[in-house]
């Protein structure tokens, strides 16, 4: 009886360390929300409905930046969620795949192999483990990990992340809080307008027949987590993103596993797939060797026809029950527009794409405009400004959801202040060419035509830019 | 293996199990074997597992021809050759680049042109601590004091038993046959005190210790950039640093063997305390000086020989302890200084005290222990620049400057605010605890509390660790500081 008493008395004593360490470790661990998104995309996949899922893809950066679940949706009406986190190690991605299970039933699993011969930085690794919640998942992927690191304090601090993150205790007693920036929830995707313009890209040197050897223990973990798949009844597909750091000998390996196992692999380096796609490095691709939006679009919109071609998965579009993918669908649309208007160069074609419903425009004439080229009276009368009131040293126009909403020109000064979309204050002063949106200077304060780009369903000011005549020839700059 | 490292609480935790659980006649075997996992786990170095196997072997063979031979003539010789042999172990390993360049020193001095290559030897840790555990056990083998250990097993785990094998307490043979091979019953209240008291010497290393080091670091590594009073807090500074660290090291290493049933010597008495500097060294390193007493001070005829000698003694005691604890000159000077203090004070309490006490002046009132306190401490913080300075000069420069003015500017000793805060709400929990101490058993009195009180205290002092210890990325933690001795 003695005993018994002692036994529970010890083991109350470590259930409450437990407890207190593990609400501490939520309490410290920082918010990584900037565009690589981890820990929203964590948040966000633990909220999920229950069965929900038709594809779930997980890997790292590359599934960060290049698979476009709501473009999945949009195109196909398959539901899925991309987890991906920065440089996600196998050991956590497996984890991640045996997490979804407890709430999911998906039917494809879509692998990105990009990780599959690196070692997942210390920083990085954390990312991917620190907002999974406890389980013996998460305990299995941090001792492979740990192992592998050699490190038993690797694995007390991702089971416990107040022992990595304690000295940020002194900041939080001090009020040093970091702002949590929201970030929007497009299913593990980060949207990227960058356009990289690097031209060097080639695909792979198909010739070459040598392999380079897997990290660490990785080809053993990627054929477990092929069978783990596989007794769960789920497709997994082995799929590399296009990539300036891939290589003819990591694609043979990655195949001789995939063959092996009977499982498809699907590399948008071969130059096939990437003709396939008319992929384009220099545009498709953002500075970091990632896909950017329109990179993402064409992997992912491949991704989409190849799993409706092979599995069956019920189109989910127009269904009650996710209705909600609508929305998020709408919302990610919006986005996609903003993203892409700040990359036409072209000024009648950006005058074109402000004729949209969904924009108000500000346009302010700046004093060293000149109006009397053929081009510009064009444009001007195209957009469907008033060139006489344009004519006048002092001008301004707002257009709100694709309708003129306001025009004035004046030989004298206009200081106007006046609203869009119902309640967003806008200041216009045509003597110092400046334009406040909501409080916050928004003009580029250049010569020509000021325009400024908000968008009424994302809230967001877009851009500010400008359209003027240099030496005769039509410019738009930002 | 680092002792606050989770891998050796887990070590220790995986020990444990096996140790209550597997038949109690094989307890001692399993301390060996944990023993040697401890060793390999702290180095991979081939020639420390041979040195280590070397100390096992002298003193193992030494003991025992001693126990045989019947001619007490013979004993010495053996005793001798063997001492001999371990002690050029000891200086082969650890003092000869000292000895070299200070030979080529000389040499150069008298006009030679000689050059001393160092040699890059690893030290075993805790070669100092084993070396003198094995010395004395040959010495009290040869003095009758106890029978030679038959089993090399059994011997190897009395030198290299591993929570005292880094850092010590200099433990003796008598007594730790007692204790490393007798059975020992499952006893909750050794586990629970033994981890208790490992929690709290992790307190005082993590917590205090390494923010004391980032000061004393800074001042020490920057002398020429502080002077005044930033010397002074310096001094203070690595004189608190030492005593938590060394004796936040017992803390673990005595918790640990109690864990295990294994009582060890104590090695600390709040020193910081003390009246006088033999009382300092009473209650600082206790084992080390009981050692140093034991088989150097009395065979060199003590007290007993006269005031002279006495003096003499103390002084071979003191700059022996020094130069034991370090290869630099620095540590001579240190011992040195420590030798002059306790025979000022043995020559104040032998001339100046009696006439005091006979003038009926009280030498018992509380502001009399406070000022003999104040001074003991200041001396000790001033021979501790001594061990803590990296050359002689380097200490003379900043003893020198201590009488500079300037500002104290606390921004400039390397920690931010918030550490100050941690720091000095934590040296005042250690006060508390230090005073408490002098009275009563700690560990005892809150073991009397109610379970909730008892379980809110020590969650309470291990979340305190893990919030505000100095470890794990971002913070530079170093290891035990005894440990390379």
């Amino acid at each position: 009886m003695k005993l018994l008493k002692t036994l529970i008395s010890i083991i109350a004593f470590f259930i409450i360390l437990i407890i207190i360490m593990l609400k501490l470790g939520n309490l410290v661990v920082p918010e990584w929300n900037d565009e690589w998104l981890n820990t929203s995309t964590v948040k966000n996949f633990y909220n999920l409905d229950k069965n929900s899922l038709d594809v779930l893809a997980v890997g790292s950066s590359h599934v960060i930046k290049g698979f476009s679940s709501l473009e999945l949706y949009k195109n196909y009406g398959i539901s899925s969620y991309g987890i991906g986190t920065e440089q996600q190690s196998l050991y956590n991605s497996l984890a991640w795949i045996k997490e979804s299970l407890k709430t999911q039933n998906e039917k494809v699993v879509l692998l990105e192999a990009h990780m599959f011969f690196e070692e997942t930085p210390e920083p990085q690794n954390r990312k991917g483990f620190d907002n999974m919640k406890l389980s013996l998942n998460k305990i299995e992927a941090a001792y492979q990990d740990s192992v592998q690191r050699n490190s038993f304090e690797n694995f007390a601090s991702l089971i416990f992340p107040i022992l990595r993150f304690h000295s940020r205790i002194g900041d939080l007693i001090q009020g040093k809080v970091e702002e949590v920036i929201p970030s929007p929830n497009y299913r593990g995707y980060s949207l990227s307008n960058e356009v990289c313009g690097n031209l060097e890209y080639v695909t792979l040197d198909e010739t070459i027949k040598t392999e380079k050897p897997f990290f660490a223990n990785y080809e053993k973990y990627l054929t477990k987590t092929i069978n783990y798949c596989k007794s769960k009844n789920i497709n997994i597909i082995l799929y590399k993103g296009p990539d300036m750091d891939w290589d003819m000998e990591r694609y043979n390996a990655v195949k001789r596993v995939a063959d092996e196992n009977g499982v498809p692999y699907l590399d948008f380096n071969l130059e096939k797939l990437s003709k396939e796609i008319d992929f384009n490095y220099a545009s498709d691709c953002e500075f970091l060797n990632h896909t950017n939006i329109y990179g993402a679009q064409k992997v992912t919109n491949y991704l989409g026809k190849y799993i409706k071609e092979n599995f069956e998965i019920e189109d989910k579009r127009g269904k009650d029950e996710f209705a909600y993918l609508d929305e998020q669908a709408k919302s990610y649309d919006y986005a996609v527009q903003n993203a892409k208007l700040v990359n036409v160069f072209d000024p009648i074609k950006y005058m074109d794409d402000l004729k949209n419903e969904n924009f108000s425009v500000i346009y302010l004439k700046s004093n060293l405009i000149n109006t009397n080229d053929e081009n510009y009276n064009k444009i001007i009368t195209g957009i469907g400004l008033d060139a006489q009131k344009l004519e006048k040293p002092n001008y301004y126009a707002i257009f709100e959801n694709g309708k003129l909403k306001e025009e004035e020109g004046s030989d004298e000064v206009l200081a106007i202040e006046t609203v869009v979309n119902e309640d967003k204050k806008v200041q216009l002063n045509t003597q110092s060419s400046s334009i406040y949106f909501e409080g916050i200077e928004r003009s580029c304060f250049h010569p020509g035509l000021i325009i400024v780009v908000y968008n009424n369903k994302t809230n967001q000011v877009i851009e500010s830019s400008y359209i003027n005549l240099d030496n005769g020839a039509l410019v738009m700059g930002r | 293996m680092i002792l606050t490292s989770s891998l050796y609480l887990t070590f220790l935790v995986i020990l444990l199990i096996a140790y209550y659980v597997f038949p109690k006649k094989m307890q001692w075997s399993l301390l060996l074997i944990a023993s040697l996992i401890f060793i390999v786990f702290s180095t991979s170095n081939i020639n420390v597992y041979i040195y280590l196997l070397l100390a096992v072997l002298v003193s193992y063979i030494g003991a025992n021809l001693i126990g045989r031979v019947k001619n007490s003539k013979s004993k010495k010789i053996i005793q001798i050759i063997t001492v001999c042999i371990l002690v050029i172990q000891l200086i082969c390993l650890k003092y000869i680049n000292l000895i070299g360049t200070t030979t080529t020193n000389v040499v150069n001095f008298l006009g030679a042109n000689a050059n001393w290559k160092m040699l890059s030897i690893v030290v075993p840790l805790g070669i100092s601590f084993y070396t003198l555990i094995a010395i004395g056990y040959v010495i009290d083998v040869a003095r009758g004091k106890t029978l030679p250990q038959k089993n090399i097993l059994k011997h190897m785990l009395f030198v290299l038993y591993f929570p005292q094998l880094t850092s010590g307490p200099f433990t003796r043979y008598p007594e730790m046959e007692k204790e490393l091979y007798v059975e020992h019953k499952f006893n909750f209240q050794n586990i629970c005190f033994g981890f208790q008291r490992i929690i709290w010497g992790i307190f005082k290393k993590i917590v205090i210790s390494e923010r004391l080091a980032v000061i004393a670091n800074n001042i020490f590594n920057n002398y020429t950039e502080y002077n005044g009073i930033s010397i002074i807090i310096g001094a203070i500074a690595f004189t608190i640093q030492l005593y938590t660290d060394f004796s936040g090291c017992m803390d673990i290493v005595l918790g640990t063997s109690r864990t295990l049933g294994v009582k060890l010597p104590e090695n600390f008495d709040t020193p910081l305390f003390s009246k006088s500097i033999p009382e300092f060294w009473r209650r600082w390193h206790i084992t080390l000086g009981a050692w140093f007493r034991e088989y150097l001070y009395f065979p060199l005829g003590g007290s007993k020989k006269g005031n002279v000698r006495t003096y003499i003694n103390l002084m071979i005691i003191f700059l022996v302890s020094g130069i034991w604890h370090g290869t630099s000159w620095t540590f001579l000077i240190w011992g040195a200084l420590n030798g002059i203090y306790s025979c000022i004070d043995r020559i104040i309490n032998k001339n100046i005290i009696p006439k005091l006490e006979k003038m009926k002046l009280n030498v018992n009132n509380l502001f009399y222990k406070a000022w003999q306190i104040i001074l003991t401490f200041s001396l000790t913080c001033f021979a501790f620049i001594f061990f803590r300075a990296e050359t002689i000069t380097q200490a003379i420069n900043m003893i020198k400057s201590i009488i500079s003015i300037n500002f104290i500017n606390i921004k400039n000793y390397g920690l931010v605010l918030i550490d100050y805060a941690i720091l000095f709400c934590s040296l005042i929990l250690l006060l508390i605890t230090s005073i408490i101490k002098q009275k009563k058993d700690i560990r005892e009195l809150i073991a009397k509390q109610n379970i909730v009180i008892r379980y809110a205290i020590w969650l309470s002092l291990i979340m305190l660790i893990i919030l505000f210890g100095y470890y794990g990325i971002g913070y530079d933690a170093s290891n035990f500081l005894y440990q390379k001795f």
